[in-house]
């Protein structure tokens, strides 16, 4: 969360992508670093045991999230989930 | 650590396994006996272990004997990591801080241990020992009346393992694993819990300690912009952040408390695009039992309670209130008075009676007073014999600030008048009553001559021969003194207008310390 | 991490630090794919370069030091001065 911050400072649209455990600790952390409109795409878990074409498919499910993260305007913030 | 050896009670293991049934010694060992092979990601000498073990499993389990790869790393490594090497017998996996691996004495990884199906540890092996494996094997062998598959003599037949992970020091490990909170220096710069200056991380045991006992739940009210509920624990975060020492909380405090008085307007001084900064000024004994400065440098660096107080001010508008600077704060260009403005008076030097007892108050009560105002204006005198000659200076030098036509102001501009400057009044005999009238007097200009774009309503009605003040009363001059004994330099901070702020003064509340 | 640190925020009513703007797609930007070195990331990248491409960014890719720590400000600075926009993957 802390690289996502420091580039949205500089003005820098970004996004992370987290398997979905992560999203509590994701959330606290950017509210403390003050960003909690801090975007992150939420993919199932877990991704150690997939195989290739698994870990594909799970990119291109979760590739809309991921445009919308770098070209939707701000608004509320609001994890994406797919 | 003590070692689980031979003949000991297998300790109970707290790892986690693949399926949602809890992972136990009884359950291990329920068909005979149960090998645990204690390994972790980082150690190559395991890794052989499971690759040269691993195809026996599914032999021994059918004879009884489990065989439970016990990982110090997360669960999905440790599947990985036995899929790769061909490990067929069960998996589990520890969390940090590794209790398992701890209650089993482990020093280094691989151990096998081997236990029986009474719970009791029949035998360990440490690293790959060939010898040792088969010896071990055997006898599992023996408790179960089986012949079991031992692995192939192929080199290296001995080979040292690597640090059990349990084995390292606590701190290092939680230091390796510790994201970067680690520095908290920095983490406080990423939290955006700064001024743009470091700031004291304010761990539980700092706060606790600048609380000195106060409630921290107590409420001081809400600080604008954001209305963030000031409660003493904030406070005293703020006070922590700021480089106060417990000793300044209770001015702290006062200061908070006269700034959150809804007279001050500090909603307004928050937001505002005027430098507008809160000046604090302190009055009584708590100046010397702190240690704040009234001389030489009274309003620059140099003096950790004077600094520290006004930072602690400020922090609490920042964070607390949200008024960050280029956010919710719209000042135009700041003042450095926006990082903290705080100066105790030289009660002692002047010729008058304090700004506290001018205000209402006893001498020996201590006081803070905040006023809304921007950056001090220098005032160089070197010249003046007569009293007169030195007040229309001062008087003068103040008539530009905020504004040189938008005449007359009632917010206070406050003069802070060096031990030189003050010994001229005092020589004369000059009470501050007449010092005041006398600038106020000083100070007025023709209508006509103030007419330039936007004018005061007052200008504008004016006759333009008719004399306008720049202060709508001599109330709006505020006297103190302080500085060095040495220079004649005295300065004037200008007001902050347009919000009805009221100069406001608070009672230090008690107790505090006598001493530092 | 260790301490929690006191807050000096009431988070009831703390101001958020605003997101950058938004451009409106991403075809002909510059989007630096930075991985964070946990296992899958890379591939999970690969992937994503290639839908990336195929809305017609522009892609190039980046690697932290090590997973556990934040990136160091200096990569930090380094992307910047050559992203218009970052997918940073894959946090597991």
């Amino acid at each position: 969360m802390h690289d996502l911050v420091h580039l949205e400072r500089r003005g820098i649209p970004a996004v992370g992508v987290a398997t979905a455990p992560f999203a509590d600790e994701a959330i606290e952390q950017a509210r403390r670093l003050g960003m909690p409109a801090s975007r992150v795409v939420y993919i199932p878990h877990p991704v150690q045991l997939l195989t290739d074409d698994e870990l594909a498919a799970r990119a291109d499910a979760s590739f809309p999230a991921v445009l919308a993260a770098l070209t939707e305007p701000a608004g509320p913030p609001a994890p994406f989930a797919t | 650590m003590n070692a689980a050896g031979t003949h000991m009670t297998a300790p109970p293991l707290s790892v986690r396994g693949l399926g949602p049934d809890e992972v136990t010694i009884a359950s291990l060992a329920a068909d005979g006996a149960a090998l645990l092979l204690f390994v972790n990601e980082d150690c190559p000498t395991s890794a052989m272990a499971l690759r040269r073990l691993g195809p026996l499993c599914p032999a021994w389990q059918e004879a009884g004997l489990s065989a439970t790869a016990v990982f110090e790393d997360p669960l999905e490594i440790a599947v990985r990591i036995t899929r790769r090497l061909g490990w067929a017998g069960r998996v589990a996996s520890e969390d940090p801080p590794y209790e398992t691996s701890r209650a089993y004495g482990l020093v280094s990884v691989p151990t096998a241990v081997l236990v029986d199906n009474a719970g009791t540890v029949a035998g360990t092996v440490t690293g790959w020992d060939h010898a040792a494996l088969v010896a071990l094997i055997e006898q599992a062998g023996a408790l179960l009346g089986a012949g079991l598959a031992a692995p192939d003599a192929a080199e290296p037949l001995l080979k040292p393992g690597c640090s059990s992970k349990a084995a390292i020091d606590p701190e290092l490990a939680a230091a390796m694993d510790a994201p970067t909170g680690s520095d908290g220096i920095e983490e406080m710069f990423e939290r955006g819990w700064t001024d743009g200056l470091p700031v004291v991380p304010p761990t539980p045991d700092r706060v606790e300690a600048m609380l000195g006992g106060s409630d921290p739940g107590f409420s001081l009210g809400l600080v604008p912009p954001d209305m963030g509920e000031a409660t003493l624990e904030r406070v005293a975060a703020c006070a922590v952040l700021a480089g106060c020492r417990p000793a300044y909380f209770p001015v702290v405090v006062a200061a908070c408390q006269a700034a959150l008085d809804p007279a001050f307007n500090l909603h307004g001084q928050a937001v505002t695009t005027q430098p507008a900064g809160q000046l604090v000024v302190v009055n009584g004994p708590v100046r010397d039992a702190i240690g704040l400065n009234s001389g030489m440098g009274a309003l620059g660096p140099g003096w950790r309670a004077n600094l520290t107080i006004g930072r602690a001010l400020r922090l609490l508008v920042t964070l607390t209130g949200g008024g960050m600077p280029g956010q919710l704060d719209r000042s135009t260009q700041g003042q450095m008075g926006k990082v903290g403005s705080c100066v105790a008076e030289d009660e002692e030097v002047s010729p008058w009676e304090p700004l506290h007892v001018e205000r209402g108050f006893q001498p020996g009560q201590s006081v803070v007073t905040v006023i809304g105002s921007d950056a001090p204006l220098s005032i160089s005198d070197h010249r003046s014999r007569t009293p007169e000659d030195l007040a229309w200076v001062l008087a003068w030098a103040a008539a530009s600030q905020w504004s040189t036509n938008w005449w007359p102001l009632e917010e206070p501009s406050v003069f802070v008048i060096c031990p030189e400057h003050a010994e001229m009044f005092r020589a004369a005999g000059w009470t501050k009553q007449r010092l005041r009238r006398f600038m106020f007097d000083a100070v007025h200009k023709p209508a006509g001559e103030l007419r330039r774009g936007e004018t005061t309503p007052f200008v504008h009605a004016a006759d333009p021969a008719a004399q306008v003040p720049k202060w709508a009363s001599p109330e709006a001059i505020v006297l103190i003194v302080a500085g060095g004994e040495a220079g004649r330099y005295s300065a004037v901070l200008g007001p902050c207008t347009g919000m009805g702020s009221q100069i406001v003064s608070r009672e230090v509340g008690s107790p505090w310390p006598l001493t530092t | 991490m260790a301490a929690d640190y006191v807050s000096p925020f009431d988070e009831r009513v703390r101001t958020p630090e605003p997101l950058a703007p938004r451009p409106a797609s991403v075809s002909g930007r510059r989007v630096v794919l930075l991985d964070i070195r946990k296992n899958r990331g890379a591939e999970f990248l690969d992937r994503m370069e290639t839908l990336l491409r195929a809305e017609g960014a522009v892609t190039a890719r980046s690697a932290k030091e090590i997973f556990s720590k934040p990136a160091a400000l200096a990569l930090i600075d380094d992307i910047a001065g050559r992203a218009d926009l970052v997918v940073e993957a894959l946090a597991d």
